[in-house]
């Protein structure tokens, strides 16, 4: 299937409703997931993996097929995303140090910022363990559901 | 009246108290740094769900985004009720409105006073702030330990909870000898707005009493069936305001409330907003 084909897909999937689209065609198996688990079946003689958000790891090494949007990075970044609609806080207090800066080490379980809704200040954790890489909010910006909010390098 | 572990401190004569699991265990101080940061040492010991804390007086008390809620003493009431619910933060972020609406219903019956709601969960009386409200949640690890809850008062969720939290109202009960501060020209106290002497522990009771019910309300049918009290005491209801969304700021005309406690506003384009996560204030005050 040619990549502009996947592409478009990929698109396709991420602007409407559908949770997961399966397409056959010569032998070769697509599968589209929202759901995470993406794959692709075999039989086909070059599976390609495709990856609508969120990324979940490829099953299976391949050449980055590079959908528009979330472009499949390095194995070993991780994101740690919001998981409410809220206001993302990097310290506990504007005087207060931030919870975590770029290229420290976090341990899952971490508390590496608040995400406030209602005036409820909820402490997040880090989902996974590694060195931050990047920062993806500004402070007291809002944030959205499953928005990415660091990169973590769980290999760092 | 149900058995309550009260370990007494402050004179607050809980006499009255009959909620069933809220305040099942209860710390009674005179001074503390933060009720909440009180009740989290104690949750982090294992504190059971609707373990209650309740100070007088407090060094440290704090706002929003660690700002200052100054708790002087003689001045106000300070609680914090610890819950260990089996949902996730988003789903329980409604009930932030919910206590402001106790806390309002019980000045209420106390008083006769007709008490305002300013979203998403300050209490107003007489044109000023007279309670705030804060709620934090944390994932933290319940300690096995030996303060769980005492027989017969097992609470009616489970002990361990992946997201417990706690739930903060400071209160000001009686204006400072000196007046409120410059900084806090917003303030009024219970008794300064009604002219009534406020029991504080008659106050704690009642107000328990109606947190833990509301509670029990929540958790089956979320914040529908709170809707329209709430709506009916928002001061904001058609009024101009200002909002702050991280650094976007803008005027609009504040609406309504939907079913998830959202206030709905809109804009000088004439685009329409629900909100979730924003500060919202009344055009030419701060608060």
């Amino acid at each position: 299937m040619e990549l502009d084909k996947i592409r478009e897909l990929v698109q396709l999937v991420e602007d409407s409703q559908i949770q997961e689209l399966e397409l056959s065609n010569r032998g070769e198996t697509i599968r589209i997931s929202k759901t995470g688990g993406a794959h692709v079946a075999a039989p086909g003689p070059q599976p390609v993996p495709v990856v609508a958000s969120p990324a979940p790891a490829a099953a299976t090494p391949a050449p980055a097929a590079a959908p528009a949007g979330n472009a499949p990075r390095g194995d070993n970044l991780k994101d740690i995303s919001s998981p409410m609609v809220g206001t993302f806080y990097r310290s506990a207090s504007p005087d207060s140090e931030a919870f975590v800066r770029v290229g420290d080490r976090v341990e899952k379980g971490d508390v590496v910022c608040i995400i406030e809704a209602m005036k409820v200040m909820n402490e997040i954790e880090a989902e996974v363990g590694g060195v931050v890489r990047e920062i993806t909010v500004e402070n007291a910006q809002p944030v959205e559901f499953g928005q990415p909010l660091f990169l973590v390098d769980v290999g760092g | 009246m149900n058995a309550h572990d009260i370990e007494p401190g402050a004179e607050l004569d809980l006499t009255l108290l009959d909620a069933q699991w809220m305040g099942c265990q209860l710390r009674s101080l005179v001074r503390v740094t933060s009720t909440n940061d009180k009740a989290w040492e104690w949750a982090a010991q294992g504190a059971p769900h609707g373990a209650v804390v309740v100070a007088v007086e407090q060094s440290r008390g704090r706002g929003r985004q660690g700002r200052r809620w100054i708790s002087p003493a003689g001045v106000g009431l300070y609680l914090s009720m610890l819950l260990r619910p089996k949902a996730g933060p988003s789903i329980m972020a409604p009930f932030s409105l919910v206590v402001a609406l106790a806390v309002a219903e019980q000045i209420e019956a106390m008083s006769g006073a007709s008490v305002g709601l300013k979203w998403p969960n300050d209490v107003w009386l007489d044109g000023r702030k007279c309670a705030g409200i804060l709620l934090e949640s944390r994932s933290i690890e319940a300690a096995s330990s030996d303060v769980g809850p005492l027989e017969g008062l097992t609470p009616t969720t489970p002990e361990v909870s992946q997201n417990p939290i706690v739930a903060g109202i400071g209160l000001n009960v009686r204006q400072p000898e000196d007046g409120w501060p410059l900084a806090l020209s917003q303030a009024v106290s219970l008794e300064e707005a009604t002219g009534l002497l406020f029991d504080r522990g008659g106050f704690v009771a009642g107000l328990l009493k109606r947190v833990e019910e509301a509670y029990d309300l929540f958790v089956t049918a979320g914040f529908g069936p709170f809707q329209a009290a709430w709506q009916a005491r928002s001061i904001l209801r058609d009024a101009r305001v200002l909002v702050h969304e991280g650094d976007h700021r803008y005027m609009a005309l504040a609406l309504d409330l939907d079913m998830g406690g959202r206030l709905r506003v809109r804009d000088d384009n004439g685009q329409e907003k629900w909100l979730q996560a924003a500060e919202v204030h009344l055009t030419g005050t701060t608060t």
